[in-house]
C-alpha cells in the first residue's frame, strides 16, 4: 500500500506544484506576497494535514514524495514546517489548528525565539521547551505574539517571537520516544530533501543552460571542461538525494536516529559544490535578479546554515564516532 | 514554460534499495563471526590492502562457506541468492581488511561474464571452482600505448587450425602472475583505427604456452603488477566468449559491474578505523572532519546498495556506476591526506595506524585510475546529460 500511495502522491504532488509555482510566484513571495492560491491547492489536497486519520492517514514514508515535489519547484510555502508541526501536535495529542504551522528552531528564550521560518505568515507556531525533568510541546497562537520580520538570504521570512507576554494555547508533554531535539532533527532533514530539490534545479538549468549558451561558435556543453563540471553537479545531486531520502526512511521509523545529521551534511556539502558549479556555467547572466539560477542558489546559501549547519552536524556525529572508537565504527554504519 | 521538469531529465536517480531483512542480518553475524576467527591474524598492513591482498587458502575457505558466486544459479556451483546478500557479504569482508584479492575478480565480473556470455561448456567446467575458491582471474584490457582509450586495443587473436592465435602485450595486469585464466579484449578483424568494431573476448588458460608473465613493481614496493606478452600462444577454438566482435559491449557492461561496488569506497576504510583510535574526542578538528566522513560514507553505502538492487533487478546501472565510482574514490583517496591532516605523522613510524597510512597512501592514487579513470567517468556522466 506504501509504495502505491507513494507513487500516486507523487505525481499529483508533482502536477500540483510544476503547474502552480512559476517565476512570478517566487518573485512575488520574496517581494512579500503570499502565495494565497498555491497554499489553497495545497490545503485542498490534504498536504497539511497528511497525517490526520480522518483524511489521508500518511506516514512519513509516504509524505516523503510531496515534500520531495515541493522542493523542486521551490515552493515558497511552510509546507515541510506545517507538516512537522501537526505531526509533533498529533503525537502530543494536541489536535493541529487549521491554517499554515511552523515551528520554533530554537525556543530556549522564548522571549527571543530566532529564525522562526515564515512566522507572520503561519497562524500557529510549535515549540519544544526543554525543561528539567521533562520537555514539553506548546502551540502558540502567532496573534498573541510579538513578532519582528527578519529574513534569510533567499528573501525568505525568519522571524524573532517574543512569547514572554502572552502564554501557550495548548501544552502537552514530549512523547518519551521523541528527542529533546525532535525539532531540530526533522528541521535538518527537511531542510536537506529542500536542497536536494534545489540541487536538481540547478542542474536542470545548467544542462538546459549549456545545450543552448555558444561561445567559441560551440555550445559550451560540447566543451569538455564545461561538461565535467556539469558531471559533478549530477554526483552531488544524486547524493544528496539519495542521503535525505534514506534519512527520511530512518527518521520515519526511530525519530532518535542520527541520519537527520547525515542528510544535513551530505546535503549541505552538495549545496556549497552545486551552487558554485550552477554560477561557474551561467557565467555573468546568472549573477543577476532577472535571471532565474538564483532561487534556487540563495536558497540553498540559505537553508545550509538552518537547523544546524554541516559543521555542527558533523562535529556531533564525530565525538560519537571516537567515543564509541574504531573498533564499533563499521557496526554503527551498519 | 514550465518553472521545473525533472520528468524529463535523462539521468536518473539511484533509488534507495529496500532496507536490508532479517535473514540478510543473519548472513552478516555469520560472516562477522568467520572474519573475527580469521582475519585478525594477519598484518595491520595486509589487512588496509584486503581485496589487493591474495590469499588462496582464505578465497577457498569463503568458496566453502558459500559466499562465493552467490547469486549464481546452483547448477553452476552458485548458491541463487540475491545481490544485497552479496553485497553484505563485500562489504564486510572489506570492512573487516579481509584478504580476499584471489576470489575478488572472478566473484564480480569474470563469472558473471561467463554465466552471461560463455558457452555451456565453460559454465560448467569454470563457474563452480570459481565458486569454490580455486580459481583465480585477471582482467586483460589495458596494454602499454592502451589506457582510457579501449577501444584501441592492438593485441590480436587469429583464427588458425583448431584455434585462436593471440599475439600482443596485456599491462597493468593485476595477480596476472598468480592467476589461472584472464579474460582478455582482443581484436579478431581491423585495425585498431576501427575502434569499437572487431574486438573479442577470450577466456585464457594463462598456463598456455607462448605467454610470458613479467611482474612490475609498485612504487609502495607491492608486486601486484603485471605485463603479459602473448608471443603467438593458441589457445582452443572454445575459448572465444560471447560473440566474435562482440567484445566491446561486454567489456562495457563489465565495466559497470567493476565500478559499483563497496571497494569503491571502503578501500581506505581500515585507515578510518586506525585513526579513529587515535583520536581526541575534545579536538573539534578532527571530531568535525570524522563526522563528515561518516556521513559521506552512510551515502555513499547508500548509493551504492542502490545500484546493487539494481543490477538485482536486471536495470542498466552504466551512469549510476560511473557516479558512485567517481564520487567513492574521491572519498577513499581524500582519506590518507585528511589523517595526515589530524595528525600530521612522518610515514617511519612502526605502529600501526604509520603502517596503515603508509600503505593507504601509496595505494590511494590508485584508485581513480584502475576501473575507468575519473576523467572518463566523467566524460561518460556529461555526454548522457547533454544528449
Amino acid at each position: 500500500m506504501t509504495a502505491e500511495l507513494q507513487a500516486l502522491f507523487a505525481e499529483s504532488a508533482h502536477e500540483l506544484f510544476s503547474s502552480e509555482v512559476d517565476e512570478n510566484t517566487l518573485r512575488a513571495a520574496e517581494g512579500g506576497t503570499w502565495p494565497r492560491a498555491l497554499w489553497k491547492h495545497v490545503e485542498e489536497s490534504g498536504y497539511t494535514t497528511l497525517f490526520d486519520d480522518d483524511e489521508l492517514g500518511a506516514t512519513w514514508n509516504e509524505a516523503y514524495p510531496i515534500i520531495a515535489a515541493a522542493s523542486e519547484a521551490l515552493a515558497p510555502i511552510p509546507l515541510a514546517e506545517t507538516l512537522i508541526a501537526g505531526w509533533l501536535l498529533r503525537q502530543a495529542g494536541i489536535e493541529q489548528p487549521p491554517g499554515p504551522l511552523t515551528i520554533v528552531p530554537d525556543a530556549s528564550d522564548v522571549a527571543h525565539m530566532q529564525g522562526v521560518p515564515w512566522g507572520r505568515a503561519a497562524e500557529h507556531a510549535v515549540a519544544v521547551i526543554p525543561g528539567a525533568l521533562e520537555s514539553s510541546v506548546v502551540l502558540y497562537r502567532i496573534a498573541h505574539l510579538r513578532v519582528t520580520p527578519g529574513k534569510n538570504a533567499a528573501d525568505e521570512p525568519r522571524d524573532t517571537l517574543d512569547a514572554a507576554a502572552a502564554g501557550p494555547v495548548k501544552s502537552a508533554a514530549l512523547p518519551g520516544n521523541l528527542p529533546a531535539d525532535v525539532v531540530q532533527r526533522f528541521g535538518a532533514l527537511v531542510r536537506a530533501v529542500q536542497m536536494a530539490g534545489a540541487v536538481n534545479r540547478i542542474l536542470e538549468q545548467s544542462v538546459r543552460f549549456a545545450k543552448e549558451r555558444e561561445q567559441f561558435g560551440k555550445q559550451i556543453g560540447s566543451y569538455q571542461a564545461i561538461s565535467h563540471q556539469l558531471a559533478i553537479l549530477t554526483e552531488e545531486k544524486i547524493a544528496a538525494e539519495v542521503a535525505s531520502a534514506y534519512a527520511w526512511r530512518e527518521l520515519a521509523s526511530d525519530a532518535k536516529s542520527n541520519a537527520a545529521g547525515v542528510a544535513k551534511i551530505r546535503a549541505g556539502r552538495a549545496a556549497g559544490i552545486a551552487t558554485t558549479i550552477g554560477h561557474a556555467v551561467h557565467a555573468a547572466i546568472g549573477m543577476t535578479r532577472e535571471h532565474t539560477l538564483h532561487f534556487a542558489t540563495r536558497r540553498l546559501w540559505s537553508w545550509r546554515a538552518e537547523f544546524g549547519s554541516e559543521s555542527h552536524w558533523a562535529r556531533k556525529l564525530g565525538e560519537d564516532v571516537v567515543a564509541r572508537g574504531g573498533a564499533n565504527f563499521w557496526s554503527d554504519i551498519t | 514554460m514550465r518553472f521545473y521538469c525533472a520528468k524529463n531529465f535523462p539521468v536518473k536517480v539511484i533509488a534507495l534499495a529496500p532496507p536490508l531483512g532479517e535473514d540478510i542480518e543473519q548472513l552478516r553475524k555469520d560472516v562477522r563471526t568467520f572474519l573475527a576467527e580469521h582475519v585478525p591474524q594477519y598484518s595491520a598492513e595486509i589487512r588496509a590492502a584486503s581485496w589487493m591482498s591474495y590469499d588462496r587458502a582464505f578465497s577457498r575457505s569463503m568458496g566453502a562457506r558459500g559466499w562465493i558466486g552467490m547469486t549464481w544459479p546452483k547448477q553452476y556451483g552458485g548458491h541463487e541468492r540475491s545481490s544485497l546478500e552479496r553485497y553484505v557479504v563485500l562489504e564486510e569482508l572489506l570492512a573487516a581488511g579481509a584478504p580476499s584479492g584471489a576470489h575478488w575478480v572472478a566473484d564480480r565480473q569474470s563469472g558473471p561474464l561467463i554465466l552471461r556470455c560463455g558457452t555451456e561448456e565453460m559454465k560448467q567446467s569454470i563457474l563452480p571452482r570459481i565458486a569454490c575458491g580455486e580459481l583465480t582471474f585477471c582482467i586483460g584490457m589495458s596494454e602499454p600505448e592502451v589506457g582510457s582509450d579501449l577501444a584501441s586495443v592492438q593485441a590480436r587473436a587469429e583464427r588458425v587450425a583448431g584455434g585462436w592465435k593471440l599475439s600482443g602485450t596485456k599491462l597493468w595486469t593485476t595477480f596476472a602472475h598468480q592467476a589461472d585464466y584472464m579474460i582478455g579484449l582482443f581484436r579478431t578483424s581491423g585495425t585498431s583505427t576501427d575502434k569499437h568494431k572487431g574486438l573479442s573476448q577470450f577466456v585464457i588458460d594463462l598456463h598456455t604456452p607462448g605467454i610470458e608473465i613479467r611482474t612490475i613493481r609498485e612504487l609502495g614496493g607491492h608486486d601486484n603488477f603485471n605485463e603479459v606478452v602473448f608471443r603467438d600462444a593458441v589457445i582452443r577454438e572454445d575459448s572465444l566468449l560471447g560473440d566474435e566482435g562482440g567484445g566491446w559491449s561486454q567489456v562495457v557492461s563489465e565495466l559497470a559491474l567493476e565500478r559499483s561496488g563497496p571497494e569503491r569506497y571502503l578501500s581506505s576504510f581500515r585507515l578510518l578505523v586506525e585513526a579513529i583510535g587515535a583520536a581526541d574526542r575534545g579536538d573539534s578538528r578532527v571530531t568535525t572532519e570524522l563526522g563528515i566522513m561518516y556521513a559521506e560514507l552512510v551515502t555513499l553505502r547508500q548509493m551504492s546498495l542502490g545500484v546493487a538492487a539494481m543490477l538485482g533487478e536486471g536495470k542498466d546501472t552504466g551512469i549510476a556506476a560511473a557516479v558512485v565510482k567517481d564520487l567513492g574514490v574521491t572519498f577513499e583517496q581524500r582519506i590518507p591526506h585528511a589523517i595526515h591532516d589530524m595528525f600530521g605523522r612522518e610515514l617511519l613510524g612502526t605502529d600501526d595506524l604509520t603502517r596503515v597510512q603508509a600503505v593507504t597512501t601509496e595505494m590511494a592514487p590508485g584508485f581513480s585510475l584502475r576501473g575507468g579513470t575519473r576523467e572518463i567517468l566523467r566524460s561518460l556522466i556529461g555526454r548522457e546529460l547533454l544528449r
